[in-house]
């Protein structure tokens, strides 16, 4: 079922669209080249020594992935109202389904990223094994905020208009086009950990450590337990409110 | 006897604000037979889409039990499941998995329901290009071969043609019969209940008020409602079918204004108006169903003609002879746009036929159940 829901709605995502997956392709690069000007030629910021489209690219990777896994899940119940009203299924589905469709597009990226990282930088075969774990601890995060945010927007539908703004934050604070050292310089030792209760930062300094050989921040890990423990209270909050779904949507 | 659904005690609450509530439902108490076919009828807002919702788990109870044994299915509201841009074929596979059917399931069945439906050369077109017939179809085609032992149907007689709804009332009679499924089925159309039930339950603002067999209960409740609409005006009824594109907005006596009576063989002069909401259609068709008080059929009058492209239409009715016995009649009112029925109300317009001799007035009175008056005359044959 979950299958279906999701092949419904890529469906229905590329249905009568001129450019079909090519908007797969089409979004990141013209994301990295806004960036690129940006960070590199504007700003001048420092990417741990890798080569600037390498290492965007590997953070929009994970970030679009994250972003369209989280919003899309978020708006899945209200978007779906009238199925909720009419027909019952388990209602966790809706959600959990955008994280399989998100998959479409993450493949296309991938090999996108592929082509740019071994044209363009240094990197270690062996550390591409490092993405399975980790993507899969990004859509925990994914979908442990966007079963928080489906359930509690049936009720405060302010969420809506709170997510993408809440999206743009969490872009700028989480190391895509720049390197986490940045932000770590600037903090006290003491609360450095902090810097990983964002489940991207330390989920992406992992991957390019391990990818492009690099040291990495010794509590990075903290990020993954985070993505984790998103994921079950999501899954707890949005089983107490399920029943009552159909009377307040 | 085993039992397919047991409820006991079932109460639904619906908060309003912070101190008011409202009961959709209050201390039902239902038990459904294994094989059998339960007619739920009742008002707009009586609670039987609510009984509905909470047998299928979309919305639960505030209090109370419900049991149901074996798997259940059900149809509250046609295609709601579909996806306009997949096309015929994979939304038979979309909402036949919602229903909780597997693949293999559906595979099995998929010649069975696009026969059924009538969507061969459609199969591959995206459904918002069906026509909406065709769509109606192909969803009461999923749900109808599903394999539930249970299974909730709400309504869907009101879309869809003459023809199709026949094949669906065949269908679940044949599901009830021969395998033993169990059905809920709620509807407006009293005949398809009839036909269809073993058992009617009459549901009235959240409670049950009456059960027993279809004929009887249905008698009681066609009173009811005759009383209670009958000094509504057309305009505000809501308890219409169809499908909305249209709406009959007044039906009143025109030209001689005698109020609701007339003596025998008297003209009738009726005025209908209609307001087209949003509808582009070619032509249409009006046609006003008589009925005695009892609710027997008598007679049809009805006339289609090209629309004039203006917002409201208006059409006058003349009766030449109102060949009635005395007693009270009632019209249903019925709108169709190109072919599909856009409007009815039930006992839209009452009118009361009295005769000069006060006894036969007596007679109507006591009878109850007048039919219709054939011109006759009398000659002597004694020698």
């Amino acid at each position: 079922m979950l299958y279906n829901f999701a092949y419904r709605d890529y469906r229905a995502r590329y249905a009568q669209t001129l450019l079909g997956y090519g908007w797969a392709i089409i979004q990141p690069i013209m994301a990295a080249a806004v960036l690129f000007f940006l960070f590199r030629n504007l700003l001048k910021v420092e990417t741990q020594g890798v080569a600037f489209l390498s290492f965007t690219f590997s953070g929009l990777l994970f970030w679009n992935y994250f972003a369209f896994v989280l919003s899309q899940s978020a708006a899945s119940l209200i978007s779906a109202q009238s199925m909720l009203q009419k027909i019952y299924f388990p209602r966790i589905i809706l959600p959990l389904s955008k994280g399989l469709l998100g998959l479409v597009e993450l493949s296309i990226t991938l090999v996108l990223f592929l082509c740019i990282a071994f044209a363009d930088a240094q990197v270690k075969p062996l550390g591409l094994l490092s993405f399975i774990p980790l993507i899969i601890s990004v859509l925990a995060a994914a979908w442990g905020l966007g079963l928080w945010l489906s359930a509690l927007s049936i009720r405060y539908r302010d969420l809506q208009q709170a997510l993408p703004f809440l999206l743009q934050m969490l872009f700028f604070i989480s190391p895509i086009a720049y390197s986490p050292a940045l932000v770590q310089d600037r903090l006290p030792e003491s609360v450095q950990a902090l810097y990983y209760l964002n489940p991207i930062s330390g989920i992406l300094e992992l991957f390019r450590a391990a990818l492009f050989n690099l040291e990495y921040h010794p509590q990075a890990w903290l990020s993954i337990l985070v993505a984790f423990l998103l994921f079950t209270s999501g899954w707890w909050y949005f089983h107490r409110v399920e029943r009552k779904i159909a009377d307040l949507i | 006897m085993t039992n397919a659904i047991e409820i006991k005690g079932l109460s639904k609450e619906y908060k309003l604000g912070k101190d008011s509530s409202f009961f959709a439902l209050k201390e039902i108490n239902l038990n459904l037979e294994k094989g059998k076919v339960l007619g739920l009828i009742g008002h707009n807002g009586a609670g039987k889409s609510t009984l509905l919702k909470i047998l299928s788990r979309i919305t639960y109870p505030s209090s109370g039990e419900i049991d149901v044994y074996g798997k259940l299915s059900s149809l509250l509201e046609v295609g709601t499941g579909f996806h306009p841009e997949l096309s015929g074929r994979e939304n038979i596979f979309l909402n036949g998995s919602i229903l909780g059917m597997t693949k293999s399931e559906i595979k099995e069945r998929f010649t069975e329901i696009v026969s059924f439906a009538g969507v061969e050369e459609f199969l591959d077109l995206p459904v918002k290009r069906y026509s909406s017939g065709m769509y109606v179809r192909l969803a009461f085609a999923v749900a109808a071969h599903l394999d539930a032992e249970v299974l909730l149907i709400d309504e869907v007689l009101a879309v869809g043609d003459a023809e199709f709804q026949k094949r669906c009332l065949q269908r679940m009679d044949s599901l009830s019969k021969e395998k033993e499924r169990s059905i809920v089925f709620v509807s407006h159309n009293m005949s398809a209940i009839v036909k269809l039930c073993d058992e009617v339950a009459w549901l009235e603002k959240g409670q049950i008020i009456a059960r027993g067999a279809p004929q009887e209960i249905i008698d009681q409740y066609l009173a009811k409602t005759a009383e209670l609409n009958r000094d509504i005006p057309v305009q505000l009824r809501d308890d219409r079918e169809g499908d909305g594109r249209a709406k009959i907005v007044d039906i009143s006596i025109a030209k001689n204004k005698i109020g609701e009576f007339f003596t025998s063989s008297t003209a009738l002069n009726l005025a209908v108006k209609f307001d087209l909401l949003n509808a582009k259609a070619k032509n249409f068709k009006l046609e006003l169903h008589l009925f005695n008080s009892r609710g027997n059929y008598l007679s049809t009058f009805s006339h289609s003609a090209n629309l004039s492209g203006l917002k409201q239409e208006s059409w006058l009715c003349e009766v030449k002879d109102l060949t009635l016995m005395p007693g009270d009649f009632f019209f249903n009112a019925h709108l169709y746009l190109d072919g599909q029925r856009a409007d009815f109300v039930g006992r839209a317009f009452y009118f009361k036929v009295i005769d000069e001799k006060s006894e036969a007035n007596e007679i109507a009175i006591s009878r109850q159940n007048p039919g219709i008056y054939l011109l006759n005359s009398w000659t002597t044959l004694t020698p």
